[in-house]
């Protein structure tokens, strides 16, 4: 378990975080890699894991009205995925797809939370980056209406 | 967001950093759209119908 820091540098998620507390997030990371159509989680299971995406494209997926599958939005490089399973009821709310094969950072959500309490400042710093993708989906949303 | 089952509404304070991700979440929500989500969780659908209901009612 755990990467070297060098990864976590330069990804959006990160920016606000010292060198320590960079060390500290990049002992809970995994490297892991997507292919195309693997899907990495699926709506309504349980969330365990945050994503980030060092070089995947995904495609992310939830069940409309109808049952039929809406696309929500295509992601690549440098976008967090899951994030939602920092949220009681700590499930997926979207299925995300592989569409090329790349690599991502997965976290065990229990471990950040931990992480979160152990360390406030590093939790107020990364919340803003983890809301700031609602809000763009919410507003990309917003217009398609 | 309403806690209903604790007295007075009150928030549990000691675990502020991971219970403060979801009105996080609510507050961006809410910035993007106007619409506050008060139900978890904050399905794509359910924030699509609050749209919807948000700009019907405008």
């Amino acid at each position: 378990m755990g990467v070297n820091v060098a990864l976590l540098r330069g990804l959006s998620l990160f920016s606000n975080l010292s060198e320590s507390q960079l060390e500290k997030v990049a002992g809970l990371c995994r490297k892991i890699t997507v292919y195309p159509d693997q899907i990495l989680f699926k709506e309504r299971e349980p969330g365990n894991t945050i994503f980030v995406s060092m070089e995947a494209d995904l495609e992310v997926l939830f069940t409309a009205g109808d049952d039929s599958m809406a696309r929500m939005e295509w992601l690549g490089a440098d976008e967090t995925l899951g994030t939602i399973a920092l949220i009681p009821p700590h499930q997926y709310v979207s299925t995300a797809r592989g569409l090329t094969e790349g690599t991502l950072l997965a976290i065990d959500v229990d471990k950040m939370q931990k992480l979160f309490q152990q360390d406030g400042r590093l939790a107020v710093s990364m919340i803003p980056r983890i809301t700031s993708a609602c809000h763009r989906k919410t507003a990309n949303m917003k217009s398609e209406l | 967001m309403d806690t209903p089952y604790i007295s007075f509404g009150a928030k549990p304070v000691a675990e502020i950093s991971t219970d403060g991700v979801a009105p996080a979440v609510a507050s961006a929500i809410h910035d993007a759209s106007g619409v506050w989500m008060r139900e978890l969780p904050y399905t794509p659908e359910r924030v699509r119908q609050a749209l919807q209901n948000f700009q019907e009612m405008k």
